[in-house]
């Protein structure tokens, strides 16, 4: 549904940019649940230095984006001059094509390498190839789904 | 599959910008339209044939060995 909200790009585009607003908010969200995880419940948590910076990197990391996308989409609300040319921007057919394309490149890539990784790393850490296997596993029930989804839709 | 909206657009003397405003697409389609390294949808081979006031097949010309 969060999907199809945000690369719906058919009617008003003033209407999908309100649309987009709850997802922004959404990811706004949880960045700050992040960061207030962060403030009150790691400090007494005993997690290790490296574990709490990545925990604090990740939320802030979400909160800046979130906040980046609304401010953005707010922008874009108050100028309805600008939306044409966005719309275009967006629902440029070549373009479209291109973000497709680079997705399944880079999609096939990454199974590829963790695959190679997963050799790799079988003598190191067993954990780690776990960690791997899920990923991949993670990918081809995705991909499963999608492909099913897809066919029954297109 | 070849096309003409280079020829067109040029005895018509109408800009890429303008032909990419007028069928909602980036400047860079028409672009790449022209020289070959894009194949245009269907749905935007129609607003082009239409800009000009043309068929499909006017337009966009479909050599039989590519099927």
């Amino acid at each position: 549904m969060i999907l199809k909200m945000m690369t719906n790009h058919a009617g008003d585009y003033g209407k999908n940019l309100r649309q987009r607003r709850w997802a922004f908010l959404a990811i706004l969200a949880i960045g700050l649940v992040g960061l207030g995880c962060y403030l009150w419940l790691v400090p007494g948590s005993g997690l290790s230095d490296h574990a709490q910076g990545f925990y604090l990197g990740g939320a802030c990391g979400i909160t800046g984006a979130g906040l980046g996308l609304l401010m953005r989409n707010e922008w874009m609300l108050r100028h309805p001059e600008k939306w044409r040319k966005a719309r275009i921007q967006e629902t440029d057919e070549r373009s479209q094509r291109i973000v497709a394309q680079a997705a399944q490149l880079a999609g096939v890539g990454v199974f590829f390498l963790q695959a190679l990784a997963a050799f790799v790393l079988v003598a190191v850490d067993r954990r780690l190839v776990t960690v791997l296997l899920c990923s991949m596993a993670a990918y081809v029930l995705l991909f499963l789904g999608g492909r099913l989804g897809l066919s029954r839709k297109l | 599959m070849t096309n003409r909206i280079a020829q067109l657009r040029k005895e018509r003397r109408i800009s890429q910008a303008e032909l990419a405003d007028a069928v909602d697409v980036t400047r860079q389609t028409i672009i790449s339209l022209e020289n070959g390294r894009y194949n245009a949808s269907l749905l935007l081979a129609h607003k082009i044939a239409n800009y000009f006031g043309m068929t499909i097949e006017e337009v966009f010309l479909f050599e039989e060995e590519e099927a």
